[in-house]
């Protein structure tokens, strides 16, 4: 993984349980990693509020979980895996209220908690938050953060054949929306 | 990937950051929840976990009550719809997983593999053993597992 090839910002100073660290070594390491992981988060997602919500999630369980990090990966990595763990236990949390909700396209009514902001600056952005969530889950990791296919099942809980078919859906969908498929 | 258009998609791909700062400083909210003493949370898990164990006890005794019942429908009679579900799914996906790259389709056929073999190693076990609820369980999940790999498609 690209991103998690960066070294661990001397853990010790970071380490929030260390005898000098505590609350202020851990806004260090947020404000160290707030943007990789901000930018994660909404790209799964597809909205700000919901990516802002996940972010914060993804801190709060950084902290509590910290004591434990044994440096086997590194804290841009530890924080990635956290950050997709929480999208997709929000997502799957929004697709239960919205199944109890007789009547209502699945769709919809991911939407409408999404927050209906599913508008990025860019095309490219904007095409991305409209990908169905499971293409769009895989294309954010391996198209953007540059996972290999066995990370990027592992970590969504997919078959590494339903991650690349994901993919190859993604990319289709992409390039019809920004007109970049060949015209016969 | 010799369209030219894979090309200009990982170009343009390539560009986009993989950082974005939030809009707002999100930092206070998470000191704020951070700073919550452990106390109450390990308190509700220790209530969790004693709910969890009663639960399971309570299963337990409801499969052991459920046994005579498990042997009277057999896996036999769930994996017949079980089979037809799935064989029904695989025809209607079929045409979708003709068009997938050959690598990916490869990988499917794999995984596929993967399943299929474990389902045998647990029909082997379940002739020894018909009611055994974990295999009669094992033995659903590499359905379902089937199952969610075509609809995946």
């Amino acid at each position: 993984m690209r991103n998690g090839s960066l070294p661990v910002p001397s853990l010790p100073r970071m380490h929030p349980n260390a005898a000098h660290g505590g609350i202020r070594a851990f806004e260090a390491l947020y404000r160290e990693h707030v943007g990789g992981v901000f930018g994660l988060c909404l790209r799964l997602t597809g909205s700000r509020e919901l990516a802002e919500d996940c972010t914060q999630e993804t801190f709060l369980a950084a902290w509590r979980a910290l004591p434990k990090f044994e440096a086997r990966s590194t804290l841009g990595t530890w924080l990635h895996r956290i950050a997709v763990n929480t999208v997709l236990a929000r997502h799957r949390g929004l697709a239960a209220r919205c199944e109890a909700v007789a009547d209502t396209h699945d769709e919809d009514c991911l939407n409408r908690h999404r927050g209906g902001d599913t508008a990025p600056p860019l095309d490219l952005e904007r095409a991305i938050a409209a990908l169905p969530d499971g293409a769009r889950h895989v294309l954010v990791l391996v198209g953007i953060y540059g996972y290999d296919h066995a990370e990027a099942a592992q970590l969504l809980g997919l078959m590494a054949g339903t991650c690349r078919a994901h993919l190859h859906r993604a990319r289709q969908l992409l390039k019809q929306r920004l007109g970049l498929t060949e015209m016969p | 990937m010799n369209d030219p258009s894979d090309s200009q998609l990982d170009a343009l791909l390539a560009r986009l950051g993989r950082d974005i700062a939030p809009t707002r400083d999100l930092w206070p909210q998470i000191e704020a929840r951070a700073s919550v003493p452990q106390f109450n949370r390990r308190r509700a898990w220790q209530l969790a976990a004693g709910i969890a164990a009663v639960t399971v006890i309570a299963t337990i005794a409801l499969h052991v009550a459920d046994r005579g019942a498990a042997k009277v429908a057999g896996p036999a009679l769930q994996d017949e719809s079980y089979l037809r579900a799935s064989l029904q799914l695989e025809q209607s996906y079929r045409a979708q997983l003709d068009q997938l790259p050959p690598d990916t389709r490869l990988q499917i056929g794999h995984d596929l593999d993967v399943i299929r073999s474990a389902r045998a190693d647990i029909r082997r076990a379940l002739a020894s053993d018909p009611s055994n609820p974990l295999l009669n369980e094992l033995l659903a999940t590499t359905w379902q597992q089937e199952m969610d790999l075509w609809r995946n498609l």
